[in-house]
């Protein structure tokens, strides 16, 4: 296992791993890249100790793990159990919510990703009427925002560190406020400045789903472990009730989920 | 509509965005998390930012405090507008905020909520304090805070977080080294350890301890007549030892806290004389458990005790002998309901018992009976309220505290404060009463005194000028009512208290606070006149605009530069200007003072981190670099010269951080 020590989020991922597999061992990205076999399989927790373990000459199978939208690629097998979370929890939370909202707005990063893809797939499933809209520039979205927010039932933002600045997160919060919208957010942070809905990573499961999909990998013959599919954990569901309550919403909050107020 | 209030500040945002790597870290989402949860409870039951909370407030984070190399309170305090620091007697140093002497119960320390300040005369003892790298976060309210806080919340409430389980996950620990030219400043050990076990249902464990040896200054005491006393061999020492204590398991809290500092002091009551061992021992403990009867309605009992052994002295020999046990035993119960959104009350009520006792029947020195009788005991009855209103006008925060002591009757103080965000500025208006509940022994010196009452009255505007850079501005008008004053003669060591008419200041502080990749950038300037208002003689200067100690003007810039991953450094500046001291009297009996020049501190620290392992950093750096002659003056005419600070010291900090699964 690589990672980056000083990060407590990637820490609890570690921990979350070794729950699996005791025998576990840490490295640190700090300490430099581990000496590995093409028949290993590393894995990486956080980008940087991603980014070293792609850049390793070889053919070792990487699991990148709580890594912000991994992209697959290079000389290396690679799958993930990546930082987003599942994005049915994010649906099923709203649907808890607000059981009538079934037009939903959806800012995503540019380009195509594997939880894009989950994303579409969870609308698909749940019946909603998405709009995936990929976010470019920035500088247009003020304006813009409201154009695309026309006749849309709620916003649900994919992780994006963009979309994550203290100001852009509060205009975006604001904006639904007004027009009385319920925002999905993906930090925790986001619900307590007033999203509707954040699911947050939950870096804990990150790591345990991680122990079990490196297990997986390794008990795979190396020429077969490429096009594992990345595996999405459950997130940690916040709902903030102050919001739900200015919104006019009377559902129940899901099953564990966190209630801010 | 609300969407245009926060429109300006998106835009500067959104049109910056390009900036930003559109295949982002998850790094740059744990940071931008952390900001958005930045609320802080210290000036306000209900959480709110530092831009919407109604008080001025100035939040220290561990990484500035670390990263600046502090050695205590003192060095983080320099660089927070308001603060300046003077000598009491026997070797103490305290705060002075906003050209008031804050010494004696007019300024509220704690520790994770715990008070700090002593029982039997209120007061602090600054200097090689506390583990200053054991701090998450310093809240500091830089303005009243009675209405939450009670009787020693009168000008400013400093919250010292300290790091918990939450943020330990592991072990901690850290050896500092300080070094002047003749003897060391301090060589003391930090340990920690914080843990959340998830198979016990969440439970968090911490424990932290710290201890060792310091000295307060390398130079003489030289007092006002002609005598001289060195302060090196151990003879200004300042022994800590901590030890914070603290579990959480679902709603429920404890946490205990022990600390004591083991002092030497050659200035007695102004006289330099031999070294003078003395020790000011506190030990304090809470529960609390958060009871929520549904989402809207939430109740939060809790119990504190804390038992002091201040100013201890055993030489039956000195002037300054004393020895006694002051404990108080809190009560508090506190509701906090939230019928809708924009409206949040809260209520509670408090009951305490303050008592002491001689621990000597030996009346030598400075050991007194309370009023006649080796013990006292007083009750005090509190009520206190805080109703939060979002309007589409402001946030509105209304508050007050009704406070019913045994033998000085009672105390009510009002709070109002309006704050509103027009996104890219906020704006603050507050009122506020304070007040200064009589301690044990000023009592016990004169059972006549009566609560002092302060009214302040303060403003202050923000803008968000970029991301990252914030800008604030506040005024202030401070007037105490009554204030208790301290003197004592020292010859004699008689002490004596006294309601004067009044005293107070008015003026203007400013922060600037820039951040980004390349490190951040604070800068902070203070500025005080009594002018009208001081009427204390003991206070007062050949300029009626300037009190005793206090510089007018203090600025002071921190900055912290990121070189490399691994490597940080850390210049701090704080300028102060002239300062009056008090010298005695002349033929005719009138007082006579000194002037000290204009003062500029400069400091250097450098951090080296992940040196060899993960998680090993090495912090290097010069403390004082011109060796500046750095006294501490005493804020009151009471014939005592100002009590040496540090020399240039080079400081030196190996810390080693290791997270456990």
């Amino acid at each position: 296992m690589l990672s980056q020590r000083d990060v407590p989020q990637y820490a609890q991922v570690a921990a979350g791993f070794q729950k699996v597999n005791p025998q576990a061992r840490v490295a640190d990205v700090s300490d430099g890249a581990p000496v590995v076999r093409d028949s290993d399989v590393i894995v990486a927790i956080g980008s940087k100790a991603f980014e070293l373990a792609r850049a390793q000459p070889g053919t070792a199978a990487i699991v990148a793990a709580g890594v912000l939208s991994p992209q697959p690629g290079g000389s290396h097998p690679i799958t993930a159990v990546p930082m987003e979370s599942r994005a049915v929890d994010a649906l099923d939370a709203l649907r808890a919510l607000a059981p009538n909202a079934r037009r939903v707005l959806v800012l995503h990063p540019p380009g195509d990703s594997p939880m894009l893809a989950e994303a579409r797939a969870a609308a698909r499933a749940r019946g909603l009427s998405a709009d995936f809209r990929a976010l470019g520039d920035l500088s247009g979205l003020e304006g813009a925002l409201h154009e695309l927010l026309q006749g849309q039932q709620a916003l649900w933002l994919l992780p994006d560190a963009r979309l994550a600045r203290p100001e852009v997160a509060k205009f975006l919060v604001a904006t639904c406020l007004d027009r009385k919208l319920p925002l999905i957010g993906f930090l925790a942070g986001m619900a307590q400045v007033g999203a509707l809905v954040a699911v947050a990573a939950d870096f804990d499961a990150i790591g345990r789903e991680a122990a079990k999909l490196a297990s997986d990998v390794a008990a795979r013959a190396p020429a077969t472990r490429s096009g594992v599919p990345f595996r999405f954990v459950a997130g940690h569901v916040l709902v903030n009730g102050r919001t739900a309550q200015q919104l006019g919403l009377s559902g129940e909050p899901p099953a564990g989920a966190e209630m801010i107020r | 509509m609300r969407h245009n209030r926060v429109a300006i500040a998106a835009a500067a945002a959104l049109a910056a965005a390009p900036g930003y790597a559109q295949s982002s870290s998850e790094l740059e989402l744990f940071a931008a998390d952390a900001v958005l949860k930045a609320e802080t409870t210290v000036a306000s039951i209900r959480p709110a930012t530092v831009r919407e909370t109604p008080g001025v407030v100035t939040i220290v984070t561990r990484e500035e405090i670390v990263r600046s190399g502090a050695r205590d309170l003192i060095d983080v305090l320099r660089n927070v507008p308001g603060f300046s620091f003077g000598v009491d007697v026997e070797g103490v140093v305290d705060l002075g905020f906003r050209g008031v002497w804050g010494h004696e119960g007019k300024i509220l320390l704690m520790i994770d909520g715990l008070e700090m300040n002593e029982q039997l005369f209120g007061t602090l003892q600054l200097g090689r304090e506390l583990p200053v790298d054991q701090i998450q976060a310093l809240e500091i309210i830089r303005g009243p805070g009675s209405a939450l806080y009670g009787g020693n919340a009168e000008l400013a409430v400093i919250n010292v977080k300290t790091r918990g389980a939450a943020e330990l996950q592991g072990a901690y620990g850290a050896a500092t080294y300080t070094q002047s030219r003749h003897q060391f400043g301090e060589r003391t050990l930090s340990l920690q350890y914080g843990q959340v076990y998830e198979k016990l249902g969440g439970l968090a464990v911490s424990a932290s301890g710290w201890f060792g040896q310091a000295n307060r200054s390398e130079r003489p005491y030289n007092d006002l007549f002609g005598a001289s006393a060195p302060m090196t061999n151990g003879a200004s020492r300042i022994n800590p030892g901590y030890l914070n204590l603290a579990a959480e398991w679902k709603s429920l809290k404890l946490r205990f806290v022990y600390h004591n500092l083991d002092t030497k002091s050659v200035d007695g009551y102004g006289n330099a004389g031999a070294p003078v061992q003395e020790s000011f021992i506190s030990m304090l403990g809470s529960v609390s458990y958060e009871l929520k009867v549904n989402d809207r309605l939430r109740f939060v009992p809790e119990v504190q005790y804390k038992r002091q052994l201040p100013w201890r002295t055993l030489d039956k020999s000195s002037v300054v002998f004393y020895d006694k046990t002051a404990d108080r035993l809190t009560g508090r119960l506190t509701a906090v309901y939230e019928p809708i959104e924009q409206l949040s009350i809260a209520a509670g009520g408090e009951i305490f018992r303050d008592r002491g006792w001689l621990n000597d029947g030996d009346l030598v020195g400075g050991q007194t009976l309370f009023n006649g009788s080796p013990r006292v005991q007083y009750g005090t009855t509190a009520l206190f309220s805080e109703a939060t209103a979002r309007t589409p006008f402001a946030n509105l925060v209304a508050g007050a505290r009704f406070e019913d002591h045994s033998l000085v009757g009672s105390s009510f103080v009002p709070r109002l404060a309006l704050t509103k965000i027009i996104a890219p500025f906020n704006f603050k208006m507050l009122y506020s009463q304070a007040f200064r509940a009589p301690a044990q022994e000023n009592l016990a010196l004169n059972p006549l005194l009566t609560p002092e009452r302060t009214t302040v009255v303060e403003a202050e505007a923000g803008m968000q000028i970029a991301e990252g850079m914030f800008a604030s501005v506040n005024v202030f008008d401070l007037t105490i009512h009554d204030p208790i004053i301290y003197s004592a003669e020292p010859a004699t060591g008689v002490q004596s208290y006294q309601n004067f008419r009044r005293t107070g200041s008015r003026g203007v502080e400013a922060e600037l606070r820039m951040r980004d990749r390349r490190g951040s950038l604070t800068l902070a300037y203070s500025y005080y006149t009594a002018g009208p208002k001081n009427q204390v003689d003991l206070y007062a200067t050949p300029d009626p605009a300037r009190v005793l100690a206090f510089p007018a003007h203090k600025l002071s810039a921190r900055a912290s530069i990121n070189i490399g991953e691994r490597l940080s450094l850390d210049p701090s500046a704080t300028w102060i200007s002239r300062r009056y001291a008090a010298t005695g009297t002349d033929s005719s009996g009138a007082p006579t003072f000194a002037t000290a020049g204009a003062q500029l501190l400069l400091n250097v620290f450098a951090t080296a981190r992940d040196l060899g392992f993960n998680g090993l950093d090495l912090g290097l750096g010069v403390y004082n670099l011109f060796d500046v002659a750095d006294d501490y003056i005493q804020p009151y005419n009471s014939s005592h010269a100002p009590l040496p600070g540090p020399s240039r010291e080079f400081v030196a900090r190996l810390s080693y951080q290791i997270a456990l699964p």
